[in-house]
């Protein structure tokens, strides 16, 4: 039996009976002392769940195998955070599509991870109830806004889990934990059930062990659903026409790269020639707006799409006030965290009246703008080779990497969300002991090429996982 | 961006601001709006605004009830303050 | 009289007669029990999306359609952001810069003539949830949160209280023809805001004031014409009117400013991400072109020249679409038009309203009224027999052919049964048939009264009259 034969066995053997979940769950209570990735643990109401749903258990390669969701993604019965205050005890009473679709293939959600709130930063710190540790290294951040997805499946918790990327959030933290991450095109897997943040940027997305895992993950959750006007069957319809040896375009301008990533680059282009695939080296002209472009669009979408938590209806509430309009406005105030505070107020200043137009306006149209030249380059190349961030993962507190600086580092993966294009974080080992990720970024609905791609690249095999990852201590 | 405007937009969002937030957030701010003013060289003549990137157009939904609904006193609980048939809060007048 | 011209635009929010809610499959609906018809998407709770309805397009298209609007060919759909208990997302997804219907006409009946009002704008969005305030708390109630609106703006091209009133009875009257709305303003499915203002002849428009709580087309009225008397005294007596909301008071008869923070509501309008713009194809706008209907102004028209029935009764058969298709159905059976539309009007109004029955769910089916009417016109019957059937149809939902038997009503026609109640009646009455043949005509009516009595009604009257004067030897 090869390597993913031997893992899908010792996943299914923890979820298969009571017995058996019952040690799972202090498996990863355990396991997850050492990195809190998970808020919520309760692999037997997960397998409750997941009996009420399951179409063809045997059949599906994911039947039996556990999952873990960012506590922004709705899961039936388990809480639904988003990593805030202001949904203090809120226990979702419906599920996610992507999160429906994986419970009839037979998997089971066994948790709810750990992310920086409302999806709104890079490392995790934001969350307002715990610190997940990087796996690799406890004194550093495993990434975000999805750290407790990739932590969770560095650390041998769960072979996979859910996650979210609006601006990088599924791609970072797969570079920072050693992880596959994959943003999908936006549109192709359902966003009924992720709390929004910003509508137009975001998607499900996917970390897991290997591509296989990722790909078998992806094709149960992509396609349309009448829940999403948003959504598509472009990636289920989608014939590829690119062929062996592949064109992939890399960056002439790497400036601002520390060394380790910038050496993983290179190393990375160089594996690609040995392959027989061509290098072409591009340059994006747009690059300097892509930042400014996405936060300005991601806080104006997500003053709106926030603007629901008051306490009324569900979550938190600030209690004994008389006035209805204090109450709201202290629920709010007590409720977020300073991020998500600084973003509302940004995005609700550059929709103002008189501000729109030099700030709202003008960010959308650059990204037309950034948009026709992602077009362009892709009739030249199959695929581009990014890298995911300019460092590995960083310190807790990092005074190099103050919330300003993350922002700014985010310059190599906000492109695929404000183009909506599919990229695929991968692992390319270890420099300083550490992971180094990079992304392959492909045209529209191409989730396929990817795969493809990546699968060569890893020569097929799983991800190194962290040391004293709980699978490989408990297995065999 | 100076403080009035700050409260001014504290204000349209219903976010309370302490006092000692308000000096700090009015960095932050200004510290984002002006990398965001960066956008300004940006060549844009002729362009349209991306509103919905790769959206499908024209999906609808036929006019057919829900046929699963979720139990309405299931959510009607979960407000924090409820008579069981509405949704309490303090007194809009 | 006027020294001051005036100025009215009108807002109307119709409910549309959708199944469902405009952005979410919960069943819309009036008066049902409390927070029974919601959904994780219309209360907003994290991760919901908006899916919109193809019905509530379609009537949208339909009204476009009908108020002569050019009708959009990608139709966005926008997020208006603002605080408010009753709104679930505290944003509206509404329509702004690219509506369902844009610079439309509309041509209605006022003063005795025809006027055409321009349409601003036509666009559909979602309705709030319901408040009730109750001591220190406010209750909420999300059954109507995310019902369909859709709201006409008309330019302010009314130039009378009258007219608005005209008008808003007219679209009422059109929507219910369509099928789109019911109309029922007490209910709330039709909402009217007004504003007015006036200035000097030929100086253009004036400040423009907002009135609000309008329940009824009258209340229309009477609060414009309120609001013109204040301000023509407000201006006359060297006052400025200051732009602001009013609210119309049905006890005291006059409006009164809100005075609440409606000022600079900065909605900050954006495109609605999650819903991708709706481009109409050849299928949608053919099956919003099936569904349009003849419309009321047309139809009556229509029924004047092809019917030669007067305005009077053309506008009654057209008040509803149900009596004009009844109408028509009858008269397409050969029956006189003028006599359906007199019966209609007269006796079937009158007998309806009694048993609180609409034309629409009454055993009065058109096959019944066309039998009814053509006995009529062939003389099996007489006008008080034909009262009597249509009471009884009402009563016993049954044919007129089978009551007529059933009831022995055409006994009355018998002439030797009448000689015999006349006999009986003259010789009861001796005093008033010396008086008939002294020439007095007043006691023929009274006689004839008590033949009508003794015969329970069902003798005709000219048949009567004629006997009675035969027996009695007068004219």
């Amino acid at each position: 039996m090869n390597e993913f034969g031997q893992a899908t066995l010792f996943w299914r053997g923890l979820t298969g009976s009571v017995e058996q979940l019952q040690k799972y769950n202090k498996l990863i209570k355990k396991y997850d002392a050492e990195i809190s990735a998970f808020l919520e643990i309760n692999p037997e109401l997960g397998a409750e769940i997941s009996k009420k749903n399951t179409e063809s258990y045997a059949a599906s390669p994911l039947s039996g195998l556990p999952f873990g969701v960012k506590d922004n993604i709705a899961v039936e019965k388990f809480p639904l955070t988003c990593g805030s205050k202001i949904l203090d005890s809120f226990i979702s009473p419906y599920n996610a599509t992507a999160v429906a679709r994986l419970l009839s293939a037979g998997a089971l959600p066994v948790g709810k991870v750990n992310l920086d709130e409302f999806g709104m930063g890079s490392s995790t710190e934001n969350s307002a109830y715990k610190t997940t540790a990087n796996p690799w290294d406890k004194s550093r951040v495993p990434g975000g806004s999805s750290g407790g997805s990739a932590a969770a499946v560095a650390a041998g918790l769960v072979p996979f889990a859910l996650g979210s990327d609006t601006g990088g959030s599924v791609r970072q933290p797969a570079a920072f934990c050693g992880t596959y991450g994959l943003k999908p095109t936006y549109g192709s897997v359902s966003r009924y059930g992720l709390a929004a943040y910003a509508s137009s940027l975001e998607c499900v997305g996917v970390l897991a062990d290997s591509v296989e895992m990722t790909k078998n993950v992806f094709n149960v959750i992509n396609g349309k659903d009448p829940m999403d006007q948003t959504s598509s069957n472009g990636s289920v319809n989608f014939t590829d026409t690119a062929k062996q040896p592949y064109t992939i375009g890399v960056l002439s301008n790497t400036e601002g790269l520390d060394p380790a990533v910038a050496e993983t680059y290179r190393e990375t282009s160089e594996k690609i020639e040995s392959l027989g695939w061509k290098i072409r080296e591009i340059s994006l002209n747009t690059q300097e707006y892509v930042v400014p472009a996405y936060y300005t669009i991601a806080t104006a979408e997500a003053s709106a799409n926030l603007a629901r938590y008051t306490g009324i209806r569900y979550g938190m509430r600030e209690k004994d006030i008389t006035d209805h309009e204090s109450m709201v406005r202290l629920t709010r105030e007590n409720g977020f965290g300073d991020e998500v505070k600084l973003r509302i107020l940004l995005g609700t200043y550059v929709l103002r009246s008189g501000f729109q137009d030099q700030y709202y306006i003008r960010a959308q149209k650059i990204r037309t703008l950034i948009r026709n030249e992602i077009n362009k380059i892709f009739t030249d190349v199959d695929m581009i080779l990014m890298p995911v961030f300019p460092t590995q993962a960083f310190s807790f507190g990092s005074k190099e990497m103050t919330p300003f600086q993350q922002k700014l580092a985010d310059k190599y993966t906000v492109t695929a969300n404000l183009t909506g294009i599919p990229s695929l974080s991968f692992p390319t080992g270890l420099k300083n002991n550490l992971p180094v990720g990079m992304q392959l970024m492909a045209p529209a609905f191409s989730e396929n090429r990817l795969f493809k791609a990546a699968e060569i690249l890893s020569e097929g095999k799983q991800i190194q996982l962290a040391p004293g990852a709980m699978c490989k201590e408990e297995g065999e | 961006m100076d403080i009035e405007e700050l409260k001014t937009t504290a204000s349209l969002a219903m976010v309370e601001l302490h006092d000692d937030e308000v000096a700090r957030l009015s960095d932050s701010v200004s510290d984002m709006l002006n990398y965001f003013s960066l956008m300004q060289k940006a060549d844009i003549t002729g362009l349209e605004p991306t509103t919905h990137a790769l959206a499908e157009y024209s999906t609808v939904r036929e006019d057919i009830a829900n046929s699963n609904p979720i139990p309405s006193g299931n959510l009607v609980e979960n407000a924090p303050e409820n008579d069981g048939n509405h949704i309490v809060i303090p007194n809009v007048l | 009289m006027a020294m001051f011209q005036t100025f009215v635009g009108l807002e109307i929010h119709i409910h549309l007669l959708t199944k469902t809610k405009v952005f979410c499959g919960c069943k819309s609906a009036y008066g049902d029990k409390p927070n029974t018809n919601i959904c994780p998407v219309c209360l907003g709770y994290p991760g919901v999306l908006p899916t919109v309805n193809r019905e509530a397009l379609k009537m949208s298209y339909m009204v476009g359609k009908a108020m002569n609007c050019e009708l959009s060919q990608h139709t966005l759909f926008e997020r208006k952001n603002y605080f408010y208990p009753d709104m679930t997302k505290n944003y509206q997804i509404t329509q702004f810069s690219d509506p369902v219907g844009v610079n439309g006409w509309y041509e209605f009946e006022t003063g005795g003539s025809r006027k055409q009002i321009r349409i601003h704008d036509i666009h559909l969005e979602e309705d709030a949830g319901k408040m009730i305030h109750d001591g220190n708390s406010s209750l909420l109630d999300d059954n109507r949160a995310g019902t369909s609106l859709l709201e006409v703006v008309t330019e302010p091209d009314f130039s009378s209280s009258e007219e608005a009133e005209d008008f808003l009875q007219s679209f009422r009257r059109m929507v219910r023809h369509l099928g789109v709305c019911d109309g029922n303003m007490e209910e709330g499915s039709l909402r009217c805001d007004a504003n007015i203002s006036i200035n000097k002849k030929g100086k253009g428009l004036g400040t423009k004031v907002e009135i609000k709580n309008l329940n009824s087309s009258r209340f229309v009225r009477k609060a414009l014409q309120y609001e013109y008397k204040r301000q023509a005294k407000t201006i006359k007596t060297g006052g400025k009117i200051i732009q602001e909301t009013r609210l119309w008071n049905e006890e005291k008869q006059k409006t009164r400013s809100m005075r609440t923070k409606e000022a600079a509501h900065d909605y900050r309008y954006f495109p609605e991400p999650d819903i991708p713009p709706f481009i109409p194809d050849e299928a949608f706008m053919q099956n919003v072109n099936q569904s349009m209907v003849e419309l009321p102004l047309a139809r009556k028209q229509r029924m004047i020249d092809a019917y030669f029935l007067t305005e009077e009764l053309a506008g009654f058969i057209v008040e509803e679409k149900f009596r004009a298709d009844f109408f028509e159905t009858v008269v397409t059976d050969d029956v006189d038009a003028a006599t359906a539309a007199k019966w209609l009007k007269g006796e079937t109004v009158k007998q309806l309203g009694r048993r609180n029955m609409e034309l629409s769910d009454s055993p009065l089916l058109a096959i019944r009224f066309i039998n009814l009417m053509k006995m009529l016109a062939d003389g099996t019957i007489h006008a008080n027999i034909a009262r009597q059937l249509l009471e009884l149809i009402l009563d016993q939902d049954e044919d007129p052919e089978i009551l007529l038997e059933r009831e022995g009503l055409t006994g009355s026609d018998d002439n030797a049964e009448l000689a015999e109640i006349i006999d009986l009646v003259v010789s009861n009455n001796p005093e008033a048939a010396v008086q008939i043949q002294e020439g007095n005509t007043k006691a023929v009516g009274f006689l004839m009264g008590q033949v009508m009595k003794a015969s329970q009604g069902s003798a005709d009257p000219k048949a009567v009259r004629s006997l009675l004067m035969q027996k009695l030897n007068a004219k």
